[in-house]
């Protein structure tokens, strides 16, 4: 049971106890009050009256009973004289003189003036009976459970709407917004939950920081270590053309080894991009136009080598995630398939879907993995014997998958060569709240 | 230092001031194109310089971007070799920079190896864009690309006019239902080459020759990146119907006057 829940109904119990048993309580008293003046001491009431009678008249009588009824609204007072005329000119024919609740008039005299019958009861008049029915306890347990029931409403609202907000806030920088902060409102509430939205607030301020510092850190590294790379290119070219037609063969040796260590280095990098867990951009990325470029690429790259990438394209298929991760992940299972792959033979590529999962599959016809080293290949800089290293290529694209709830297997194919298997979730398939995040519809 | 943000960029770009000026001096086939070289990187500025040299450039170093701004308030070379990363002021600002007052040709490398400062680079306005290391040859080649695609764009032409769209290619300045599109020289030459034959499907292949004078090679974003600043820029104006349109299978068409609402 959620917050809300919780507070409404716990608050709403204890509220509808107390207000029941208050209720109950002061029924009973105002109920054994009027049941104790009415059944003890209508003798006294007699008593005053004659009082106020015998000293000032029927004024002192008149304003004796406007007294009385003021003081006990529980009761009513009858003054009804010889010819029965009730001294507030009350109709009386109908009243029964005695009955339940009534008692026997007193009869009220003064000395040489008239005589009067009081008749004291428990009130019967319409106004009181309304009110003596709102006193039924199942009315009044009913209107205890409703009014405590929306105050509690307002109240578990009023706690728990800011953690809502604030929950709101989290869940956008979760989505990989680094850059978001709590709802100002929030945070300026001097209380503990603005405390935690300025906490939070500090937190991300410092993910950030070392998320910027890592980036800049990637990039000096980047700078430092082809800056070398560039030197050594340049002063290669300078000396080729200064003995051309010496040392061809070293020379393009030595061009092969440079680019190979820049591509190096470049996947270290990724792969250490990767490897932290980025935040990561939850954009809709239309598979198929990914693959198509990352094709297109390697065809240029192919071609050079005789090699053909064939693509067998399906309708649009949307994932949810980091374009230029996804790219980068059928990017290297790509080149690593041209690298690979038989000359002659095509490299085949296809996109489709799989239940809720997007699938590339991307096969070659090269010399495949022994059967006993295929669950390693998406280890970084795993070799078989049989060839040499495939780098980081395959494990930043494991990663990747990884990032974005997908999974990626690869196994030999009959007739040789290897078949890697990219799978993303799509988009419709996706956990619930990532889907209910912004509420964007997907298309 | 801490990298400019794209929005910072993004405003002297669109207020370029200097547009439609022509340079002070332009280059012709005939003559020895003048090169400036700005890297803090001394030798490899030095050995870049040398086989530059040697490829028939004349050739002239600054060591920081402040260093070239001092080169260039008496100086005009006809095109820049620019590196992104240098203390103080660096590569983009320089750009930055530059292309406040002219339309001086510039190419961009980096070692940094990042997409986003290819994007932010030819966003700026950068002809083009190289990765630390690079073959020189493929530098010296880009820079005659560039050079000759200026030098072509500078011979008298008609203005080309496509509906709400015209291209002045004498001022390398475009309209759109009558207001002015402030567009890089690079992105001038691909919106000239895809309006050269509207509503026609157009390969990046031939895009990438027509417009930026070299050959097409693998994980090549220039076009991309110049297509997508193209449609954002004529996505500004408020005639709507003139679209370029990415088609499967790798390639653009300039689509006019279908009413979209």
């Amino acid at each position: 049971m959620n917050l809300f829940g919780r507070i409404w109904l716990s608050y709403w119990l204890v509220m509808a106890l107390t207000l029941g048993a208050t209720l109950a309580i002061s029924l009973a008293l105002v109920e054994k009050r009027a049941d104790d003046a009415v059944r003890t001491s209508p003798r006294a009431f007699a008593q005053a009256a004659q009082t106020a009678l015998t000293r000032d008249g029927r004024d002192g009588l008149f304003l004796w009973v406007m007294g009385q009824r003021h003081a006990h609204p529980e009761l009513q007072f009858y003054l009804v004289d010889d010819a029965d005329h009730e001294l507030l000119g009350r109709r009386v024919s109908g009243l029964a003189l005695a009955g339940p609740g009534a008692q026997a008039p007193q009869r009220v005299t003064a000395p040489g003036g008239p005589a009067y019958r009081l008749l004291v009861r428990r009130t019967t008049n319409f106004s009181m009976g309304a009110w003596q029915l709102m006193l039924q306890p199942l009315v009044l347990g009913v209107l205890a459970v409703a009014i405590s029931g929306a105050g509690s409403a307002a109240l578990a609202h009023q706690l728990t709407r800011p953690v809502v907000r604030l929950r709101a806030g989290v869940r956008t920088i979760a989505a990989g917004d680094i850059e978001a902060r709590m709802s100002p409102a929030i945070a300026r509430r001097r209380d503990e939950v603005g405390g935690l939205a300025r906490d939070i607030d500090r937190m991300t301020a410092h993910l950030r920081d070392l998320i910027e510092s890592k980036e800049d850190l990637l990039r000096d590294i980047s700078h430092e270590l082809r800056s070398p790379l560039a030197r050594l290119r340049i002063a290669t070219s300078l000396l080729r053309e200064e003995r051309p037609g010496e040392g061809m063969a070293a020379f393009e040796r030595i061009d092969r080894e440079v680019e190979r260590l820049d591509g190096l280095i470049g996947q270290v990098l990724a792969f250490s991009r990767v490897q932290a867990g980025p935040p990561m951009a939850l954009d809709a990325v239309e598979l198929t136009a990914v693959v198509e470029e990352a094709v297109h690429d390697a065809r240029l790259e192919a071609e050079c080598d005789g090699k053909r990438v064939t693509f067998a394209d399906a309708t649009l298929v949307f994932i949810r995630g980091d374009r230029a991760l996804i790219a980068s992940a059928v990017e290297n299972v790509l080149r690593n398939a041209v690298r690979f792959g038989r000359p002659g033979a095509a490299v085949e590529v296809a996109t489709g879907v799989v239940g809720a999962m997007a699938r590339v599959r991307i096969a070659d016809r090269g010399p495949g993995i022994p059967p006993s080293d295929l669950p390693r290949i998406f280890e970084p800089f795993f070799r078989t014997k049989t060839s040499s290293g495939v780098g980081l290529g395959l494990s930043i694209a494991e990663r990747v998958l990884t990032l974005h709830g997908g999974r990626i297997a690869a196994r030999n194919r009959a007739g040789g060569g290897l078949e890697v298997e990219l799978l993303f979730p799509t988009a419709a398939g996706e956990d619930a709240p990532l889907a209910n995040f912004d509420g964007t519809a997907l298309p | 230092m801490r990298a400019l943000d794209a929005a910072d960029l993004a405003i002297p770009v669109l207020g370029r001031a200097a547009r439609g000026a022509t340079p002070g001096r332009v280059w012709t086939m005939e003559q020895t194109a003048r090169i400036l070289i700005v890297d803090d990187d001394e030798e490899f500025a030095r050995m870049l310089g040398e086989f530059l040299g040697r490829q028939g450039f004349l050739v002239s170093r600054a060591g920081s971007g402040r260093a070239a701004l001092t080169i260039l308030e008496t100086d005009t070379p006809d095109l820049i070799v620019l590196d992104i990363m240098m203390p103080e002021v660096d590569g983009l600002e320089t750009l930055q920079k530059v292309r406040l007052e002219r339309d001086l040709p510039i190419i961009m490398v980096t070692a940094r190896g990042q997409a986003r400062d290819r994007i932010l680079g030819l966003e700026l306005g950068a002809d083009d864009y190289l990765a630390k290391p690079f073959d020189p040859h493929e530098l010296a080649a880009r820079i005659r690309a560039v050079l000759r695609r200026l030098h072509l764009a500078f011979r008298p032409r008609d203005p080309v006019c496509l509906g709400p769209l015209t291209l002045t290619p004498a001022a390398m300045s475009a309209t759109l239902g009558g207001e002015d599109v402030r567009l890089t020289p690079a992105e001038f030459m691909v919106l000239e080459a895809l309006a050269a034959q509207p509503g026609v499907m157009q390969t990046r292949e031939s895009l990438t020759e027509r417009a930026l004078g070299r050959p097409l090679t693998a994980y090549d974003r220039s076009l991309d990146t110049h297509v997508s600043n193209l449609r954002r820029k004529l996505g500004l104006s408020s005639v709507a119907g003139v679209e370029i349109r990415a088609i499967r299978g790798g390639g653009y068409s300039l689509t006019l006057g279908e009413a979209r609402r």
